[in-house]
């Protein structure tokens, strides 16, 4: 009874045992203390009863910090001070940025009853736009008018009053807040706002565009597209319209040459990703049927030249970092991997802190690579079935260095004096791929009928993967070649392992259940060891 | 306190928070964790991880989704554990067989049958347990699900361990009695 109670209890199933961690008491109050004290360790945080025990390190917070904490909540509160003062404060004058553009543009304006505008861009084709003045009460955002239609449109804006006061002889006839309220209306989801931000003076009617050759330039010297867009926003702070599907700048004040920027960075494998396009139309609608379309960008295409293994690059060009993003020094390693004793901890630290590694290889065994450079010389190295972290010094050359910083010793049954991963070591240097096709033990087991020496098998099975996964050299000079293989089990890593020691031949081990099989060459076959 | 409460807590205050979230939710994932390191790890690995999860959910949690803070909590205690135990099993030469892993695992035809069965089971039993009432209850758990000695229980409910022993004796008679009432036999 008491047994089949407990068993059940401990086979229950999720449900129950949520039920039960809702109801009953799982620890004493001591238990819950101590909890309490190592999660707040865990955050960096101080408790006046914390206990250390073991290994851990608690980290007091220096005193200075409290200083920072007070002259922040100063600044703070300074800076909100200064903002609400410059609020209530008379406005000014809007500032007229001058942004980075390459091209030279002037404005020619004419006060008659037809309006022409020429703009010369010595990187742009020539644009003429000619409006009649007596239809302008409906013409769209490009429309220049004489400073007369201020008198006409009483609805007109701040802008065109100071212009006014200034004595200018030109104002740009802009859209009315009825007019910007009504286009966001009709555009859900949508803001405008580079003419919002006109229409409350914060710049100029005239604030120059960003033009297409510009965005060219950026896009060829820029890897992702929220790098792109950063750029383009700091030549054209206010984009026309920002809605929920991309951003639009209008190249020319009219929605028929627009730059599209859609910056769904989460979805590359559904719709592309981050994504430029260049749209030209003739009726003011960038997304009807008759509109072209040249894409300028985009983060799909751009992944595809990226190989999956290559993980920080592929996430800089997806827009989730950036190369000056700081990279794990051999120091910090060895501090990391000698603050624990486990190699899950000491991994999780380094992976939390350095989220991308350089290189990601799954192929059986799951290795990645922290270069501590830029070009991948140095290396931290982290193999997670065998549970081992090491330097790499040199990886391309034949100086090659290895340190050892953590290493799990249970795959290997003892402590070997050297850990090679010499396929990994290969495929650095780049005299083998990833792409191997590794066996499972049923194609060893086919391969060694075939063979009646132990070299015969150990040529066939060198000759399937030209490279030993790991090779360990044992204090007594024994050499061992472990070779991966595909198991049908989802988290098991099985080796084959070559001895040079007769005594072991060529072994079959199972790590999961601690299975140990030695190739007979009278049978042909592996036999279990026990 | 209620979970609108806590994260009001976290937002205003993050240290107040943790605490309030802490003395919510610290039992919960602690019963979760314990339920899949039971066999793998020790009382020291369970509480480790247990405040793991516990400031992961304070750094991670964002106050403003609408999702449920319990639910938070329960999936980030269930996944945190998984992982220690992979890789606790890794340290010692085992792998988890592929059936532990609830989160991956898809039950079969044949095995559909037998977790339903044996999920009721289990329902069954937590109930007539519950309906021994207080302290007996606690006590059948403390022994028979976290594993606890007569002294460990004893000191958790603030009893003495001689009368945590007769009552788990006259408690488990009474729970084979009604068990056996509805026809089942263990």
């Amino acid at each position: 009874m008491k047994k089949a109670v407990r068993n059940i209890l401990h086979n229950a199933d999720k449900k129950t045992v949520c039920h039960i961690a809702e109801k009953y008491k799982a620890a004493d109050s001591n238990t819950a203390d101590r909890i309490y004290n190592k999660a707040l360790s865990r955050m960096n945080l101080q408790s006046d009863s914390l206990e250390v025990s073991g290994t851990d390190i608690v980290r007091r917070s220096p005193a200075i910090q409290r200083f920072f904490l007070v002259a922040a909540c100063v600044l703070v509160v300074f800076g909100a001070v200064i903002g609400i003062m410059k609020l209530k404060a008379p406005k000014r004058r809007p500032i007229i940025d001058n942004p980075v553009i390459i091209a030279t543009a002037t404005t020619a304006t004419q006060t008659t009853d037809k309006t022409t505008t020429v703009t010369v861009s010595g990187e742009e084709k020539v644009s003429k736009t000619t409006v009649n003045r007596s239809t302008s009460t409906t013409s769209s955002r490009s429309t220049v008018t004489t400073s007369h239609t201020s008198a006409v449109r009483n609805s007109n804006t701040t802008t065109a009053k100071q212009d006014k006061n200034k004595n200018t002889t030109t104002t740009e006839k802009r859209m009315t807040e009825q007019e910007i309220i009504e286009f966001e209306r009709n555009n859900y989801a949508s803001c405008m706002s580079r003419e919002r931000a006109i229409l409350k003076g914060i710049i100029p009617a005239d604030t120059p565009r960003v033009t297409l050759d510009q965005v060219r330039r950026i896009i060829s010297e820029s890897l992702s597209c929220r790098e792109i867009e950063a750029k383009i926003k700091a030549i054209n702070k206010y984009e026309d319209l920002t809605a929920f599907y991309g951003t639009e700048y209008w190249l020319d004040g009219s929605r028929n040459r627009i730059i599209y920027i859609t910056d769904n960075y989460m979805a590359v494998e559904n719709n592309g990703g981050g994504m430029i396009t260049y749209i030209t139309s003739t009726n003011g609608d960038p997304y009807s049927d008759s509109a072209k379309k040249e894409i300028l960008f985009s983060t799909a295409e751009k992944l595809k030249n990226i190989p999956e293994s290559h993980q920080r690059e592929r996430m800089i060009v997806e827009g989730f970092g950036n190369y000056e993003a700081p990279r794990v020094s051999a120091d910090e390693a060895r501090a990391i991997c000698s603050k624990y004793t486990r190699f899950f901890d000491a991994s999780n630290e380094i992976k939390n802190r350095y989220y991308y590694p350089d290189r990601l290889y799954k192929n059986v065994l799951e290795v990645c690579e922290y270069w501590l450079d830029d070009k991948g010389k140095d290396i931290l190295l982290i193999n997670y079935d065998i549970g081992c972290i090491q330097l790499i010094f040199n990886a391309d050359t034949d100086s090659l260095r290895r340190e050892i910083l953590m290493q799990n010793n249970a795959v290997f049954g003892e402590t070997p004096e050297s850990v090679v991963f010499t396929h990994h070591e290969a495929l650095i240097r780049g005299k083998t791929s990833n792409d191997i096709e590794r066996l499972y033990y049923s194609d060893i087991k086919k391969l060694a009928a075939g063979c009646s020496t132990t070299d015969e098998l150990a040529e066939k099975i060198r000759k399937e993967y030209r490279y030993a996964d790991i090779t360990t050299t044992s204090a007594d000079g024994t050499r061992k070649e472990y070779f991966a293989l595909r198991s049908p089990m989802a988290y098991n890593v099985d080796f084959l392992i070559l001895s040079d020691n007769e005594e072991y031949g060529i072994e079959y081990l199972e790590i999961g259940s601690n299975i140990r099989e030695r190739f007979n060459p009278g049978t042909r076959q592996f036999e279990a060891v026990f | 306190m209620t979970e609108k409460d806590i994260k009001l807590k976290l937002k205003c205050s993050p240290e107040e928070g943790f605490r309030a979230l802490f003395d919510e939710y610290w039992s919960y994932a602690y019963t979760i964790i314990y339920s899949i390191l039971r066999g793998t790890g020790s009382r020291t690995d369970v509480e480790d991880c247990t405040a793991d999860v516990l400031s992961d959910v304070m750094m991670n949690y964002d106050t403003s989704r609408e999702t449920s803070l319990k639910a938070y909590v329960g999936t980030t205690a269930k996944r945190r554990a998984i992982d220690m135990k992979r890789s606790m099993n890794t340290h010692t030469a085992r792998n988890i067989p592929l059936d532990e892993d609830t989160e991956y695992c898809i039950p079969s035809d044949d095995n559909v049958e037998a977790e339903t069965e044996s999920s009721d089971i289990s329902a069954i039993i937590l109930k007539k347990i519950e309906e021994l009432g207080e302290p007996d209850a606690s006590i059948v758990i403390q022994k028979y699900f976290y594993d606890r000695s007569s002294a460990e229980t004893a000191r958790l409910l603030g009893i003495n361990p001689v009368t945590v022993r007769s009552k788990l004796h006259r408690a488990l008679k009474k729970l084979k009695k009604a068990l056996t009432d509805m026809g089942i036999t263990l």
